[in-house]
């Protein structure tokens, strides 16, 4: 294999984890509370719908921007397997820091949060008028036992190993697009 | 001309993971879709349209899904991806299935290496029953286990069962984890750090937690034989032994097999002795075998 220039990319993994981990728990939390506030409708796009979506997005960015950053920074080429490592651990760094903090504060600040959703949900199911009895249970039952595994330190630490997989190779191919949009290109002789 | 993987500059370990997530995946969306088609065709699927569980019924079913999802996942889509690692000439020896010197005898070693283990593995398999897991975990084992129970116990053909549950998972199985994946890890680490990883990720995907340490294990040993031998079909045919003895096992000796307690009882302590003296002194003739008649397998 012939040897390829290494460029450094720690501190700039660290630092777009560490923004955009923050960033989507903020984003998240805030989604949730408004949910919360408002009155079970029976609606079926509510503000939790959006919390998946604006975590995947962040999740994504965070390999991308990660590569952008080191690829400007050097002006080195860079090269996809390149690109696929340094999105690996902006996806891992990015996982761990909004997993801290969803564990700290379901724990330690609002441990009835869990709980609250969970009611919540459950009457907003209640409150859709056109959905049959048997598959409203079903749904009920289903969102009462994932809320049951979640408020276990257990269930939120499994919840995140498979998030943390989900991010990291999402952040492979979003590092690897990183390295095809703003890496410089290596001369042909 | 290099491969892809060189090219990039694309880690050999990172390439076996995503691989390794991508066939899990695969498989099951696979081996369900044909099952739920095949059940279909025979106008049976409404029957468990409203309740999965209900799919154990249909052996046939999950067989031919489980077979169609291990050989077209696993072995040829392994096969396939392997063009990113090597290049088309290469693949043969990429894959360990050149021809060795001395194979019928390094065969002959690895057959009794596989049959004398089994005491230290079903010792491991208790050990594993002895530490604390979590409810969930031996809830999805003993499930699992009702469903190899309830396939192994019907009336499907003995050939037919080690068609399905010793020959494809003994070729399949084989050609992803000491095919692939250890090539690829290979490609960046120490041939030992390559072998351990390889061998425990064969014993965590089979999703077994009560039986996680006996498979890791066989896993390493197994693993270790592909790159001692640098064969693969030696490895396959002790994967097809290890599964086969158990099929027939169950097919002759049913209400000892799957009786609880046989997994929760110790072999007898002169068996586990007389197997922990055969293991290394088997490991020391085929090693001594392969020195004069093989060398170590190099690098594709």
């Amino acid at each position: 294999m012939e040897p390829v220039e290494k460029p450094s990319y720690m501190n700039d993994a660290v630092r777009y984890g560490a923004l955009f981990g923050i960033a989507a728990s903020v984003l998240s939390l805030a989604l949730t509370y408004l949910y919360l506030g408002s009155e079970p409708d029976g609606a079926m796009f509510t503000p939790m719908s959006m919390v998946g979506i604006v975590v995947c997005l962040l999740g994504a960015m965070t390999g991308l921007l990660t590569v952008r950053t080191v690829a400007k920074t050097t002006g080195l080429p860079m090269k996809a397997g390149q690109g696929a490592v340094i999105g690996l651990v902006a996806g891992a760094l990015f996982t761990v820091f909004s997993g801290v903090i969803s564990v700290v504060w379901t724990q330690l600040v609002d441990p009835s949060l869990t709980d609250r959703m969970m009611e919540h949900m459950i009457a907003n199911f209640e409150a859709m008028a056109n959905l049959p009895a048997e598959s409203k249970e079903q749904m009920i039952d289903a969102v009462a036992a994932e809320f049951e595994k979640q408020k276990t330190f257990m269930g939120q630490l499994a919840a995140l190993g498979l998030n943390g997989l989900f991010n990291v190779v999402l952040n492979v191919f979003t590092g690897m697009i990183g390295v095809a949009v703003f890496a410089k290109k290596e001369e042909v002789l | 001309m290099t491969d892809w993987l060189t090219r990039n500059a694309f880690p050999g370990w990172l390439a076996a993971i995503l691989w390794l997530i991508a066939a899990f995946l695969g498989f099951q969306v696979l081996a369900a879709m044909v099952a739920i088609g095949i059940l279909m065709a025979d106008g049976r699927f409404a029957d468990v349209a409203t309740d999965l569980s209900r799919l154990i019924q249909y052996p046939g079913a999950l067989f031919a899904g489980n077979s169609t999802g291990q050989i077209l996942v696993m072995a040829l889509g392994s096969w396939w991806v392997a063009r990113l690692a090597t290049d088309t000439n290469n693949r043969v020896s990429f894959f360990r299935l050149a021809p060795v010197p001395g194979f019928g005898k390094t065969a002959l070693y690895a057959v009794l290496l596989t049959i004398a283990v089994q005491p230290l593995i079903q010792l491991l398999g208790w050990v594993n029953l002895q530490l604390p897991l979590p409810a969930a975990w031996i809830e999805l084992d003993r499930a699992q286990m009702a469903m190899i129970e309830r396939l192994l116990k019907g009336d499907v053909w003995l050939i037919l069962l080690l068609f399905h549950v010793a020959v494809v998972p003994g070729v399949c199985e084989e050609v992803m984890f000491r095919g692939f994946i250890l090539r690829a890890f290979e490609r960046d680490m120490a041939p030992w750090a390559a072998i351990v990883l390889t061998g425990t990720l064969f014993g965590l995907y089979h999703l077994r937690m009560t039986q996680v340490l006996p498979l890791v294990v066989l896993g390493i040993l197994i693993t270790w034989l592909a790159w001692r031998t640098g064969s693969l079909p030696v490895v396959i045919l002790v994967h097809f032994l290890n599964n086969g003895i158990s099929v027939i096992a169950a097919r002759l000796f049913p209400d000892v097999v799957f009786d609880p307690a046989f997994s929760e009882t110790l072999p007898p302590s002169w068996l586990i002795a007389l197997s922990a003296i055969a293991v290394p002194v088997i490991l020391l003739y085929l090693n001594r075998h392969l020195h004069d008649a093989a060398p170590r397998s190099e690098p594709a």
